[in-house]
């Protein structure tokens, strides 16, 4: 190579490789704004293999050697690791907000106003026994707090069905993230295989899509010698060798509740959800929200089987002409006790009275009725306590309807009333009880009573002024109970609402402390990746001069070219 | 305040905008839930935002519901106790209103023209009674008992009678107790005073559907259902029997027999071991084939103590009494230690009215209730506060109430004849008594074959011992005349075995003595009869207001002077029952309303911390507010100007 060309050279190679340079700046001050955008700094090395004719090798000039991603392998890791948790806590804390207001609690229209409220009017229908007017406000009392407590409970399971559909529409997001990433890693491998390190921008994107998905569920990402990432969920891969497995949902039912199910979509193998969207969501839906239906069907529960224990010891204004029990036995000579019968509430031994009221003179006559359940000999089922009932009481009959029902009818001239179930037969029967159903779906004011408030039974007596149930029944709102494990149901129903409000408080808290380490971690990766136009603007001043300085050089070798050619010429 | 990790060396662009954004949110943020706060006036917005304040607020709002219920109850008992209080009070002024014009009639130089005048104030008074009586708060009556809506006092021509009860009406004045609010008719004026009160231990066996609940228990304190232990000599083993759940006696038989063959004993009559219904049909026995066999309490328990069979025997151990008591629904069969009873016909007599009641039909106790019950007659009939036996109320004051027999022995054998061998003679002729000459013979007896004899009941208490004198006195006198309850009726009866028809059967007066009068044997029989019968002289009358009041004005109208101090007497004893009731409803009434107030109170403390614990501080929350004002403020003048910065401004 002769002095000059060689001279030139360096000189070219000067003004290529900051030409380069410059360009790179000016796709970093173009990405700016761009919030995926990783920071590449040029790497200007010099070139050797132009020697002086004196033997010396000064070098060759510039050249732009790599291009370096500024970005923190690890640091990735633990973005996508926080952004999952951050997800999660944020999806768990956004359905506690929700059943926080389902709640609707600190309102006058509560849940534990309208509890307070119906024991309440019992305790004013004790002053005022004889009052129809007082008998109807007990009435809508209960009906007030069968509404809510079915409102609260079709709300949950709104909630629970949007959480379904939520997971549905997240995972069908994340399968078409890792279908994208999939492709992004077999078009880098390409774009690498011929020229390492040469696709910055297809990383950026996959990048992007991998914080995307550790979004909505938490993944592991292994990069591979041939630029490839293999993607892991839980313990299995979801894209290994540039194969992906893909995601899909189906909708199971467990124990006859609708639960969306993410699943591998190449075996149908569930997938382990540890953080991320997906898990926030299946981890409320399943604990939260099916905790607080489970809950409020507890409370709807015990509140039946409670006020029915003893509204049906008590006696209305009015007895039976004609009543029939709202529960069934499964069958009709099983004991009353036993699974086989299935009762919600289960009888025990004991014994009930029936007195039948003569309505032209007012005698009474009390039968007492054995409710033999005590283990041993036969017990009693329906059949035969329908028996003893027909044997031992007069002017009524007791039948076993079709559906496995207790029906008495008073003959002409008579009515029915009851009292001193010890074996709490009537309330597991549903006979001359204030609610029907057996939990919060189907919790109700028993109808015989809404038809006819005279029904509602204040006292144990029959007489007009006689409160004594009414007192017994507003009392059960404070009494301890076996069922709660000692609590009232008053306290039973905050217990529910301040555990929703430790767990929104701890979600809030766990939101917050997320959204920390995020925004802590998201700093350092801007710290390393991010653009600061300001550094740019210098390295554009700096290539400028170094580019001018380039050019004054080949000028200046291209005025010795020009003297040496006027030499010759 | 967002947090940044301060190591950072270099600050991009995006780095700046994204921690302006993110301190701009927080800013925002707390603006608004100041706003919220501030607009709502609730210190909280949601549960989660506070758990612990939240969980007090609900605790005292709960708390809260219940006490604006008690005050609602109190003011309720406060304004029946204050009604009340008034009624009493004007009934008070009534009696003493009647006493004075008893004291001012019982005057031999008052005119009849004036007495019968007065009479009518007296029967103005009775109304004026009924009326007070019969008042109403809103639609329940005042002292109607548990009846609080029927009528409780009518006229009739008999007398007053009460409809209602004695039931209390009760409210919830404070958590765990009830008050009750009202007086019943009953304690008001006496209305039920009179009854019959059942002499015979009915004394109903037990049986197997005896419920645990229905007897007093061997030591009258109830049956607790604990765990007892049952130890046998022979073979000598032992077994524990857990009573709790058992309902009847059935029930604890078969739990014993039940755990007697779960230990291996073969169970039943004649077999070594048997538990059942002791013979005498009032407790439990246990048997054994051989050795003996004892029972002990666990764990300090009293089930064993109750059910009579604490202890040891060879053999047999019998179980004491558990004493049964009577029940609407205990058959008639079952009476008398499983004995039984055969019913005839009772004969009831209140006032004008008289009817015989027929119990033959009758199955079980409330059977005979209700047929009495049923009759017509001003009557009720119900089971004695003890459980053992039948009491008769007379609800209407004025009329005389007798039960006696109708032929037969029913009244007697249920313990519900007016008059029977153990009545007091005090109590006879309306708790007169009957007099009789210290020392002297009373009255003779003259058979139909003229033999006589004499009688002195001088020391008798009881109509037993006057039956008793008679027998003896015609016993060793050699007269075939005998003395017994009349079987038709009440009194007593005489009846002449002597053959004889000399003359008719009578009893004569000796020495002057009042004695036959008492005793309603002041007759002679018919020539052809056999039997005397004395009159009945133990008729009840309800010593009520209204019976003292109708006494005094019969006095009156017959202008006799000694029955109107006698009436006037009563009235001036009622005078001081009504003031003493005057002032227990007022202090009732007074211990109500003081109540009320320290309820008030209380609930106005609950509502304060409530407050304090629930509701905004608004000073607070004004300078909260403009402190976060003023940090947004600052923060978007600084974030403007810092992203205004740029070294692009400085070159070209």
């Amino acid at each position: 190579m002769g002095l000059i060309t060689g001279a030139l050279q360096i000189g070219r190679s000067a003004l290529l490789a900051y030409q380069s340079a410059l360009q790179v700046v000016g796709n970093n001050v173009s990405n700016a704004g761009s919030a995926s955008y990783t920071r590449q700094t040029p790497v200007l090395s010099p070139a050797g293999g132009i020697s002086l004719p004196e033997g010396y090798t000064p070098g060759g000039g510039v050249t732009l050697s790599a291009l370096k991603r500024n970005v923190d392998g690890t640091l990735e890791n633990r973005i996508r690791y926080s952004l999952g948790e951050q997800n999660s806590a944020l999806t768990r804390q956004q359905a506690l907000g929700r059943i926080e207001s389902i709640l609707n609690e600190l309102s006058d229209t509560d849940l534990s106003s309208l509890l307070q409220g119906f024991f309440n009017a019992f305790s004013t229908l004790q002053n005022r026994p004889h009052d129809p007017g007082t008998r109807g406000i007990v009435l809508t009392a209960g009906e007030s707090l069968v509404r809510e407590i079915k409102r609260q409970r079709s709300d949950t399971l709104a909630l629970r069905d949007e959480l379904n559909q939520d997971l549905e529409g997240t995972a069908r997001e994340a399968a078409g993230y890792a279908r994208d990433i999939a492709e992004l890693n077999a078009q880098i491998t390409e774009a690498e295989s011929a020229n390492p390190g040469g696709s910055s921008a297809l990383r950026d994107q996959r990048d992007d899509l991998l914080r995307k998905l550790s979004e909505l569920v938490q993944i592991e990402v292994r990069e591979q010698p041939n630029g490839g990432v293999n993607v892991y969920v839980g313990n299995e891969p979801l894209i290994q060798d540039g194969v992906n497995r893909g995601l899909t949902t189906t909708l199971d039912h467990v124990n006859g509740e609708p639960r969306t199910v993410v699943r591998f979509a190449d075996n149908n193998g569930t997938v382990e959800l540890r953080s991320g969207r997906m898990a926030g969501i299946v981890e409320t839906r399943d604990t939260q929200v099916m905790g607080h239906v489970d809950a409020l069907n507890g409370l709807a529960a015990v509140l039946i089987s409670e006020v029915n224990k003893v509204h049906s010891q008590g006696q209305g204004l009015e007895g039976f002409r004609d009543v029939t029990g709202s529960y069934d036995v499964m069958s009709a000579t099983a004991a009353l006790n036993t699974a086989a019968a299935g009762l919600g509430l289960t009888p025990g031994n004991g014994s009930f009275q029936i007195t039948v009221r003569n309505l032209a003179t007012g005698a009474l006559t009390t039968a007492t009725i054995p409710v033999d359940l005590d283990g041993l000999g036969a017990d009693d089922s329906l059949s035969s306590l329908v028996a003893q009932i027909n044997a031992r009481a007069t002017n009524l009959t007791a039948v076993a309807t079709s559906d496995n029902r207790l029906r008495l009818t008073a003959a002409d001239g008579f009515e029915i009333r009851f009292g001193q179930d010890s074996s709490n037969v009537l309330a597991a029967l549903g006979v001359n009880t204030f609610f029907t159903g057996i939990d919060a779906q189907d919790i109700a004011v028993d109808t015989t009573l809404t038809a006819n408030a005279g029904l509602l039974a204040a006292g144990r007596s029959a007489t007009a002024g006689d409160g004594s149930n009414a007192a017994a029944l507003a009392e059960l709102a404070t009494r301890r109970l076996d069922g709660l494990r000692g609590q009232s149901l008053t306290d039973y129903y905050n217990t529910i609402v301040a555990n929703v409000a430790v767990r929104g408080a701890a979600a809030k808290a766990g939101v917050e402390a997320a959204d920390a380490i995020s925004a802590s971690l998201n700093a350092q990766r801007e710290s390393v990746s991010g653009v600061s136009l300001d550094e740019e603007t210098i390295s554009m001043l700096r290539l400028e001069r170094a580019f001018q300085g380039a050019a004054r050089y080949s000028s200046t070798v291209d005025q010795l070219i020009q003297e040496m050619l006027r030499l010759v010429g | 305040m967002a947090i940044n990790p301060v190591n950072l060396v270099r600050i991009s662009n995006n780095l700046r905008a994204n921690s302006l954004v993110e301190s701009l949110r927080r800013n925002t943020l707390s603006l608004f839930l100041e706003q919220n706060r501030l607009s709502t006036g609730n210190k909280l917005s949601s549960l989660s935002e506070d758990p612990v304040t939240a969980s007090r607020a609900l605790r005292l709002t709960e708390a809260l519901e219940q006490q604006d219920q008690i005050l609602a109850n109190i003011k309720h008992a406060d304004g029946f106790l204050s009604a009340t209080d008034t009624a009493v009070g004007e009934i008070h002024d009534l009696l003493i209103q009647a006493h004075t014009i008893a004291s001012e009639s019982a005057n031999s130089v008052v005119s009849q023209e004036q007495r019968d005048a007065s009479a009518e104030l007296v029967l103005g008074i009775i109304d004026q009674l009924v009326n007070v009586g019969n008042r109403q708060l809103g639609d329940v009556y005042l002292f109607g008992g548990r009846r609080s809506t029927t009528v409780p006092f009518s006229q009739n021509s008999g007398g007053v009678e009460y409809r209602g009860d004695t039931g209390d009406l009760t409210a919830h004045v404070d958590t765990g107790q009830d008050a009750a609010v009202n007086v019943n008719g009953a304690e008001l004026f006496g209305a039920l005073a009179s009854r019959v009160s059942g002499f015979a231990d009915l004394n109903p066996a037990l049986t197997a559907d005896t419920r645990l609940a229905d007897a007093k228990g061997s030591a009258g304190l109830g049956v607790q259902r604990g765990s007892i232990r049952v130890t046998l000599s022979s073979p000598a083993t032992g077994f524990v029997v857990d009573l709790s759940g058992t309902d009847t006696f059935g029930d604890v038989v078969d739990r014993i027999n039940g755990a007697a063959a779960a230990a291996g004993l073969a169970v039943g009559a004649g077999s070594p071991f048997n538990a059942s219904i002791n013979a005498a049909g009032n407790g439990i026995s246990l048997a054994v084939a051989g050795g003996t066999v004892s029972v002990a309490e666990i764990a300090g328990g009293v089930t064993a103590r109750d059910l009579g069979i604490l202890g040891t025997a060879a053999g047999t151990l019998v179980g004491g009494d558990v004493q049964v008591r009577l029940t609407p629904d205990t058959a008639i069969s079952a009476l008398f230690g499983g004995a039984g009873a055969t019913l005839g016909s009772i004969l009831v007599t209140n006032g004008a009215a008289s009817r015989t009641i027929d119990l033959s039909g009758a199955a079980t106790v409330q059977d005979v209730l209700n047929t009495i019950n049923t009759a017509g007659l001003g009557v009720q009939a119900g089971i004695n506060a003890a459980g053992t036996g039948i009491d008769i109320v007379n609800s209407t004051s004025g009329t005389e109430l007798s039960v006696g027999e109708a032929g037969g022995n029913t009244a007697g054998l249920l313990g519900i004849r007016s008059t029977y061998g153990g009545t007091q003679l005090a109590a006879l002729n309306g708790g007169k008594g009957v007099s009789s000459r210290p020392g002297k013979d009373d009255f003779r007896v003259v058979a139909r074959d003229g033999s006589s004899f004499n009688v002195s009941i001088d020391g008798a208490a009881t109509v037993q011992d006057v039956l008793n004198r008679i027998n003896a006195a015609a016993a060793a006198a050699g007269v075939n005349v005998s003395a017994g309850l009349a079987t038709t009726g009440n009194g007593i009866q005489l009846t002449d075995a002597t053959g004889g028809v000399a003359g008719p059967l009578r009893v004569e007066r000796l020495n002057l003595s009042a004695a036959i009068d008492g005793l309603g044997l002041n007759k002679t029989a018919g020539p052809a009869d056999t039997v005397l019968v004395g009159d009945n002289t133990g008729a009840l009358k309800t010593d009520s207001v209204f019976t003292a009041l109708a006494d005094l004005h019969a006095a009156m109208v017959r202008g006799d002077v000694g029955a109107i101090t006698t009436a006037g007497s009563k009235i001036s004893a009622l005078v001081d029952s009504s003031n003493r009731l005057h002032g227990v409803v007022g202090a009732r009434a007074r211990a109500m309303s003081t109540r009320l107030e320290y309820t008030e109170a209380a609930v106005d403390a609950t509502r304060a911390l409530l407050s304090d614990v629930k509701d905004l501080d608004y000073t607070t929350a004004v300078t909260q507010f403009q402190k976060a004002q003023t940090a947004l403020q600052a923060n978007l003048m600084t974030g403007s100007k810092l992203l205004q910065l740029s070294l692009m401004d400085f070159i070209g």
